[in-house]
């Protein structure tokens, strides 16, 4: 009994490391440029194949070089996504961004079907997948071990860079007043070229670890993107400690929902708790209430 | 001697509102010089003119050597000129300190990796920074308040932050949109030291609008006085508000009202 708990909740948080890696690209954008990047589900998905490539390509590539070479390359295509199809829109109507985000996401889709092809595909194990006993006959593997570690110290990596260093600042700067940045003397396209970088990478890191785990296909990120979303949604938009809380929170419900009542109702339970908690606080757990300028 | 910053010609217009009309100025090193003139007489645009907010019709602005035109506001910043807003613009929900360092964005002086790392250069130009930004927040008496959101602060600790994080820039031109407005009359007078203060200490010229005249006649050698985007009289202060035409374009409202 307390064995199936154990794994359940261990199941939930390997998800919920994957959401929230989505979660945080997702948060950031929306913090500084007050867009729901849509695309932001194919990133994710991006990164799982460009890591997939970068092993198919080169045989024995460690998980060590490969991930970290697969984030870069996934940040440098975010950073070109924001430079070729949202820099110019930016000041335009907040819908022309959205549907713009919409159409970058399908493009990556099909580019991906057409390049590698429609079917599922597994990233070669590269973690250890042996087992280590917590206690009592209690064993859990140690992949799944290693991707919740490796997903939180990217948290904390994060975080730490948003709030010790200058250009974490700058970001939280725009965030907060776009049209003062400048005025600082920081150079706001920089900033966002930046939040995009890091929130592809991170994506980039969800996407292989969720190849690692399961599989990956060329529309894995809009399942994926959507609860990432509503999981950033839930903790508060815009808020980075509220999207890492809130995609802990979807992934537990949807795996004990799973777990414990039925599958079918997994995303009814998920969609319906966003709905209610947004009714208790519209802004989300951690969000405050937006400003308005007089 | 050579100006500091010399504006020629500048123009703007918006749809056919001429909003700056033919402005010009030199700034001298070590000037404080006002521009005053009723609401709408295109002050606040000569001041986004400059900051390149706006990118002006025509006209030539150069600081020393350098033409400031068409470049963007971050640029103008780093060459040397900050400003501070009628209506504050602080990073509101950042504590104080966090709007202190921001200014110090482009100096940081280490790179990503350096400060993922936690490489020494990261250490050793954080802590300068932190010294630094500790200095500005004593000179302005918020040293207290570093940890407190912006936002938090009573209006006369807002605008002294506000001008500490433009001085943290390093500017060689400090340009200041109406400070004392919704001061009353002792905390004007505590402005103007504070100002004399800065002018004094960190070497620079300082251009300054304001509606209340007593700031203008204590601070400036010379008065810039706009309305309806052209310059209408320039000079001493005494000489321009016994100028009939600034007594009809801005002072005869107020006697009227």
């Amino acid at each position: 009994m307390l064995d199936t708990v154990i794994q359940q909740l261990l199941n939930a948080a390997q998800l919920g490391a994957v959401y929230a890696l989505i979660a945080l690209g997702y948060t950031m954008v929306y913090g500084t440029i007050r867009l729901i990047n849509f695309a932001h589900g194919d990133i994710f998905m991006l990164g799982g194949y460009i890591g997939f490539l970068l092993v198919t390509a080169v045989s024995g590539m460690p998980l060590v070089v490969m991930m970290p070479l697969a984030m870069l390359l996934t940040a440098l295509v975010g950073m070109l996504i924001e430079r070729v199809a949202y820099r110019r829109l930016r000041n335009a109507q907040r819908m022309s961004l959205v549907i713009t985000a919409l159409g970058v996401g399908i493009f990556l889709e099909n580019l991906v079907r057409l390049l590698v092809g429609p079917q599922a595909r597994q990233l070669p194990a590269q973690l250890p997948n042996g087992v280590v006993e917590l206690f009592n006959g209690v064993v859990v593997t140690e992949d799944k071990i290693l991707i919740i570690f490796i997903s939180l110290a990217l948290m904390v990596i994060l975080w730490l860079f948003v709030h010790r260093t200058l250009m974490g600042t700058a970001m939280r700067a725009v965030a907060d007043n776009k049209d003062a940045v400048q005025l600082m003397g920081i150079n706001l396209n920089m900033v966002i070229a930046v939040t995009f970088a890091i929130g592809s990478a991170l994506a980039a890191a969800g996407g292989i670890f969720f190849g690692q785990a399961y599989s990956i296909d060329p529309y894995m990120g809009i399942d994926l993107g959507w609860k990432a979303f509503i999981a950033a949604v839930i903790g508060g938009i815009g808020s980075i400690e509220g999207a890492v809380l809130g995609s802990f929170l979807l992934a537990g419900v949807e795996v004990l929902t799973v777990a414990y009542l039925s599958s079918n109702m997994k995303n009814g339970i998920a969609f319906g708790l966003l709905i209610l908690l947004l009714l208790l606080r519209p802004n989300g757990i951690m969000g405050r209430p937006e400003l308005k300028k007089v | 001697m050579e100006p500091v910053l010399r504006i020629e010609n500048l123009s703007k217009s918006f749809g056919g509102l001429k909003a700056a009309h033919d402005f010009g100025l030199e700034l001298g090193p070590g000037d404080i010089q006002g521009i005053i003139g009723p609401n709408g007489a295109g002050k606040t645009t000569v001041f986004n003119l400059i900051t390149g907010v706006y990118r002006p019709d025509s006209g030539r602005i150069r600081l020393s050597d350098h033409e400031l035109a068409g470049l963007p506001s971050d640029v103008i910043t780093r060459r040397g000129i900050s400003r501070t807003f009628q209506n504050i613009r602080l990073f509101n929900r950042m504590t104080v300190w966090d709007n202190i360092r921001t200014a110090f964005h482009d100096r940081s002086g280490y790179g990503f990796w350096e400060a993922a790392l936690g490489l020494p250069r990261y250490r050793n130009r954080e802590k300068r920074i932190s010294m630094e930004s500790m200095a500005f927040l004593e000179r302005f008496g918020l040293a207290d308040r570093r940890n407190e959101p912006a936002d938090s602060l009573p209006y006369g600790e807002q605008r002294r932050l506000e001008i500490a994080r433009a001085l943290a820039t390093r500017p060689r031109v400090l340009l200041l949109d109406e400070p004392a407005a919704g001061m009353n009359p002792t905390e004007v007078e505590e402005l103007i030291g504070l100002i004399r203060g800065i002018h004094r200490d960190f070497e620079l010229s300082i251009l300054l609008i304001e509606h209340q005249l007593p700031v203008v006649m204590q601070l400036c050698r010379h008065v810039h006085v706009m309305d309806f985007g052209r310059t209408i009289a320039a000079g001493e202060p005494l000489e321009v508000t016994a100028n009939p035409l600034v007594i009809k374009a801005y002072l005869g409202d107020e006697e009227a009202g």
